[in-house]
């Protein structure tokens, strides 16, 4: 990891959407990204100048997006339909669904991708070929992800993560159980953790696989974001206007206190690493974007005020760069340099 | 999870308000919806429900819900929220169109506690929108055979919750039956929850401001208390759902006043539906205005005492096995 002395951000572009901003995701190869709002607008933007390629809108809003490593993408909308776009095309191929696509995620080892529609979690193939359904959950999946090694998909509802394995269809699947309503699905670099944040303030954080459950209770409000530093060390939890830096370490964090980053004033709604430099970015309801340098410094290393509430931020792959998403419908991206 | 939550944004109210609908199959929810949508010119009203109905109005969007109940504190039985309102909401407060009203309607059998819970507990909704009312349709027909089944044990009986846990009790087809029928059914809702208004209907048609805006859950509302209500003994110590109002002279201890309702909603919370009040607390200028449904409440500032203002404290209880005698003592033994 490189040590950042200081860091300055700088606009490099804005469009507009004409409503809520929900994802803005780089291509796996930083030359473009795709962004969606709530107006159903969805399009690929030119990572250098932000031209714009209009993708097929979604009616009543874009809900979640997805790259594969080899650049297909996949959107998903209120509209119950996601659209998969093979690499380089603009034309997809869209599988109707009969809920809300709440989360889509590509297989990081196979071009499937995992797609939630109601209580269900769904496998298909780049081809539209629908691979397989893992229905009746006991509330709707709100989340979806991977194992590192592309063996197992996981879904996040009421009760806990379900897991299952693709190439096994018919094998029982695993449950990492928690009485609660789970919102998120983050699988640490490495591979030795799963991380969930819960609707009744609770972070849980399980063991691959022996299903060992730590978990980090007593945060004031629900938690919805949560991100691994890119060495599979550190978890950082957002809630509500600071973040805090659990060390996975050794036996791992349970009965440690955590490092607190401070700074925020509002809701803290986005998280990001950047899995080359091991900065860690935050975007929230104050219009703020901050850069922190975690462990080693408490205070923010850079900061970039914005006019609206920040929802959603992600690095460049190269660490250059930043794009940031907003409640009113903006996307811009942020050039991050190096002092 | 006892938890009093005070949201500082929550004071300076933009936040849109949440008006419940419940009532039995039968009881006339969809034709007030329908009139409630057609009479409010000029208002944008969202429209939750749970199964489609024949809605078409311009100004509104209508929203498919499936009833998603789930249990927030590890498993208490009491402690449920609707995810599925969550996530709903969630979405539809983000977008750049604004609602004035938002109007749930649930199932006929639906217990009122999840929805009137989820804005308790998620504190992203608690801060955009807030509960209006909780309001009760009662077909003035049916309602006593409904409030009179018996259920086997340990199963609730759906109309007598929907009575004890509305705000806003409003009859309908009362055209269907007889003034003495009607004045034995206001009666008997009287007996279950005695401090709810009660308005009428027909064909749908109501006082618009006895449904909307009617500020329920306004926390600086005053608790109007026929006197009579305050000393009934009729009912103590009754398994069946009945209210209790409390009167006290005297300024309350703080500590003393938050162990026991602490102690007393997290214990008794699964029986008692809804709680209210408007405490004089020892030392503050101010009134405090308290709301419980089940163990979960808010409480916070209300209307200053005017200098010379005799202080009392008033509490309002609607639930199952409640005893005055229990309750009033231990608010008495409060007193500072
Ligand atoms: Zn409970």
């Amino acid at each position: 990891m490189s040590t950042t002395r200081s860091l300055e951000l700088t606009p490099r572009w804005s469009t507009a959407f004409e409503d809520y901003l929900t994802v803005a995701r780089f291509g796996p190869d930083g030359s473009r990204l795709a962004a969606g709002s709530l107006s159903g607008e969805a399009a690929l933007l030119d990572a250098e100048t932000g031209h714009r390629s209009a993708l097929a809108p979604h009616e009543m809003g874009v809900l979640d997006l997805s790259w594969s490593g080899d650049g297909h993408l996949a959107v998903g909308g209120q509209d119950n339909t996601v659209r998969l776009y093979a690499a380089g095309s603009l034309q997809p191929v869209t599988l109707e669904l009969d809920r809300w696509v709440t989360s889509v995620a590509w297989s990081p080892s196979a071009p499937q991708v995992a797609v939630a529609y109601g209580r269900s979690l769904g496998v298909a193939r780049v081809d539209g070929s629908s691979a397989l359904s893992f229905d009746d959950h006991p509330s709707t999946v709100e989340a979806v992800g991977w194992s590192i090694d592309g063996t197992r998909v996981g879904a996040a509802c009421y009760g806990g993560l379900h897991w299952y394995q693709p190439a096994e269809p018919e094998a029982t699947g695993r449950v990492f159980a928690w009485k609660g309503s789970m919102l998120s699905l983050d699988v640490a670099p490495g591979g030795r953790w799963v991380a969930s944040g819960c609707q009744d303030a609770s972070v849980h954080v399980w063991r691959l696989w022996s299903g060992e459950d730590l978990q980090m209770a007593g945060y004031p409000t629900k938690i919805t974001e949560l991100a691994w530093d890119p060495t599979g060390r550190y978890l950082a939890v957002a809630n509500p206007d600071e973040i805090t830096l659990w060390d996975f370490a050794g036996k791992g964090p349970q009965g440690t206190t955590p490092l607190t980053l401070a700074g925020h004033e509002g809701s803290i709604h986005c998280l990001a690493y950047c899995p080359r430099t091991g900065l860690l970015a935050s975007g929230g309801a104050d219009g703020l974007v901050a850069v922190w340098q975690p462990p080693k410094r408490s205070g923010p290393v850079a900061a970039f005020d914005h006019d609206a509430e920040v929802v959603s931020l992600q690095w460049h792959p190269d660490g250059g760069a930043l794009v940031t998403g907003c409640a009113d419908g903006t996307v811009r991206v942020l050039d991050a340099t190096a002092h | 999870m006892t938890t009093g939550t005070i949201d500082p944004e929550a004071t300076t109210d933009d936040r849109v308000p949440v008006t419940v609908l419940t009532g039995f199959l039968g009881s006339g929810k969809t034709t007030m919806v329908n009139y409630v949508l057609r009479e409010q010119h000029g208002k944008r009203i969202a429209v939750i429900e749970n199964e489609f109905g024949e809605i078409g109005i311009d100004d509104a969007l209508v929203l498919d819900a499936e009833e998603e109940i789930f249990e927030m504190n590890n498993g208490c039985i009491c402690c449920t929220v609707r995810g599925d309102l969550i996530r709903i909401l969630g979405n539809l407060l983000r977008r750049r169109d604004r609602f004035d009203h938002i109007l749930i309607e649930t199932t006929g059998l639906a217990d009122p506690a999840p929805v009137a819970q989820t804005f308790f507990v998620d504190d992203e909704l608690a801060a955009r929108v807030r509960l209006d009312a909780i309001v009760t349709l009662v077909d003035a027909k049916h309602v006593v055979a409904h409030l009179d089944e018996v259920k086997p044990d340990g199963v609730e009986n759906e109309a007598v919750e929907q009575v004890a846990f509305a705000d806003r009790l409003v009859l309908t087809k009362t055209d269907l039956v007889d003034d003495d029928t009607v004045r034995s059914v206001v009666e008997r809702l009287r007996s279950i929850n005695a401090v709810a208004d009660i308005t009428t209907a027909t064909k749908g048609v109501v006082d618009l401001d006895a449904v909307l805006d009617v500020g329920a859950f306004d926390l600086e509302r005053a608790i109007d208390l026929d006197p009579a209500f305050l000393t009934d003994t009729d009912h103590q110590h009754d398994e069946t759902v009945t209210s209790v109002g409390i009167e006290v002279t005297g300024e309350l201890d703080g500590p003393k006043l938050n162990e026991w309702l602490g102690h007393l909603l997290s214990t008794k919370g699964v029986d008692i539906f809804r709680s209210k009040g408007i405490l004089a607390i020892a030392g503050e200028d101010v009134r405090h205005v308290f709301q419980g449904v089940h163990m979960l409440f808010d409480s916070e500032p209300g209307q200053p005492w005017a200098p010379e203002e005799q202080r009392t404290s008033r509490m309002v209880f609607i639930g199952r096995n409640l005893d005055r005698h229990e309750l009033t003592t231990s608010l008495q033994a409060c007193l500072a």
